[in-house]
């Protein structure tokens, strides 16, 4: 994830010299896949966005605790986890919750398309099946496969950034995939 | 046509993650094979379908502006914490390990109980010259001292000793070492020791206790027992002059010592002078003639916790 002008050390110097407008680039690098995890691993689409922010504010705030050989990302996944994790703890959140991610990804996302040609209608029906395959998948699988698809990380970097041995993350993929072939080939034979 | 590719390839070459003649070899292949070529069609398809759905309702959902609004709220970055060492991260898992080993060993018949060590003293190669039993030792293994088992070390070690005050200890030279109750041992011993890390430890030379303190000791060639009727003249009994091999500079801190120079003093009984001035006299001289530069250690750095440990903390 390091194809940028200024490396995400670079930025985080910046940053810690008191130049803190510098850490809205790490945002701009980062969010999607703060967002992307959180989504692989939560129901409710607010929790995610709770989530994402403080994961950003807590990673501003600790940022001189970053360790420079680490990947930024792999840190702020970290964060990420352990928000989750005291969130989980906290009781209810999520009990009333109407905002689940499944409903979110299948009205946001097609929420452009007024008009209704047939290949739309057939993306559309293709989509919600995606999603809610992907929702059926355990959370082991979800994850690296959202990271894969979404931000299109090599599976090294995936592997890095999950703390995960490659040949687990490819595995995984792997699995995720099959389970997926495995119910679209039950939905076309079905339809 | 050729036999299909396992799915698993095709993933790969679908995911961008093969190299440049495994994508050529594919490629070909799903020229001629259209149910890989639907495989991977399908999986791409998908992945676009699914990535622009996320995408979009990552576009809806983004609170960027918030953080940095948060941000700029209470631009306070903390101080970072000052790092734990290794002894303050192990404690915890330390202590359970400990309590399970504990009633492992209470569980366990008498005669099969484990021998080891209260205090515990690992060494680690400090280069991949170093050889351990004759054999080149990797700088990234930790080998326990042992009671039971003795080690033959050529070389350069960093020692790191588990008590109430945690030590890291340098040795270079050749020596066989072992734990005796619950101390490091050094036997056949030509090395230098040097405290890195830690206010200080007992350890054994040739059979000799040295209180190890800040500074390096040299315990290279000690020369053996010299007959009195070489070294002294009558009625300078030489048992009258004990070896010093404590060295503690008297206002130098560790870091000081470890990072410029260190004062080296080895009053052996083979260089005792003949009298009481003399002995004074010597001693002062060998303390000023032995000043010679030892290497800087700012290159060592602690195996566990890859800190350097030349800075005396």
């Amino acid at each position: 994830m390091n194809k940028h002008e200024v490396s995400d050390i670079e930025l985080v110097k910046k940053v810690l010299a008191g130049e803190i407008e510098y850490f809205s680039e790490l945002v701009e690098r980062y969010e999607k896949l703060v967002f992307s995890y959180l989504l692989s691993r939560l129901n409710d689409i607010q929790e995610v966005e709770d989530i994402v922010q403080d994961t950003f504010v807590k990673a501003f705030r600790h940022l001189a605790s970053y360790d420079c050989e680490r990947k930024f990302a792999g840190w702020l996944v970290t964060i990420s986890r352990n928000l989750l994790i005291d969130s989980r703890r906290k009781a209810g959140r999520n009990i009333a919750s109407t905002d689940l991610v499944t409903d979110v990804l299948l009205s946001d996302s097609l929420k452009e398309t007024n008009a209704h040609p047939p290949e739309i209608i057939i993306r559309r029906e293709r989509f919600r099946q995606i999603v809610n395959m992907i929702q059926e998948l355990s959370g082991d699988l979800r994850t690296p496969f959202l990271l894969r698809v979404v931000n299109e990380l090599p599976y090294q970097e995936i592997a890095e950034i999950l703390n995960l041995p490659l040949q687990t993350v490819k595995n995984r993929i792997f699995k995720a995939r099959g389970v997926l072939r495995e119910k679209r080939e039950t939905y076309e034979e079905m339809s | 046509m050729k036999k299909c590719p396992e799915k698993e390839i095709l993933m790969a070459f679908a995911d961008g993650e093969l190299d440049k003649s495994e994508v050529a070899e594919i490629t070909a292949h799903l020229k001629a094979c259209q149910t890989c070529a639907r495989e991977v069609s399908d999986m791409s398809e998908d992945d676009n379908l699914l990535r622009e759905g996320v995408n979009s309702v990552f576009t809806r959902h983004r609170v960027n502006e918030r953080i940095m609004s948060q941000i700029r709220s209470n631009p306070v970055v903390e101080i970072a914490p000052a790092k734990k060492t290794f002894w303050q991260r192990m404690m915890l898992p330390a202590l359970a390990i400990g309590l399970i080993l504990l009633i492992a060993v209470m569980m366990i018949p008498a005669e099969r109980k484990y021998h080891g060590t209260a205090d515990s003293v690992s060494f680690q190669a400090l280069n991949t010259e170093a050889t351990v039993d004759g054999m080149n030792a990797t700088t990234d293994r930790v080998f326990p001292l042992s009671a039971c088992c003795a080690h033959r070390l050529n070389g350069d070690f960093l020692f790191v000793t588990d008590r109430k005050s945690p030590a890291e200890f340098r040795m270079q030279g050749i020596a066989t070492v072992k734990l005796e109750n619950a101390v490091p041992s050094f036997e056949e011993a030509d090395i230098e020791l040097d405290l890195v890390n830690g206010d200080g430890l007992q350890i054994l030379v040739n059979g000799e206790k040295v209180e190890l303190t800040a500074g390096m000791v040299n315990f290279r060639s000690l020369p053996k027992a010299v007959p009195a009727s070489q070294t002294f003249s009558a009625g300078n009994e030489p048992a009258a002059i004990e070896p010093v091999r404590t060295i503690a500079a008297a206002s130098a801190t560790v870091s000081e010592q470890v990072a410029s120079t260190a004062v080296v003093i080895d009053t052996t009984a083979a260089e005792m002078p003949a009298s009481a001035s003399e002995t004074a006299a010597a001693t002062s001289a060998t303390a000023a003639d032995a000043v010679e530069p030892v290497d800087t250690v700012d290159h060592i750095t602690n195996p566990f916790t890859e800190e350097p440990l030349g800075d005396g903390r």
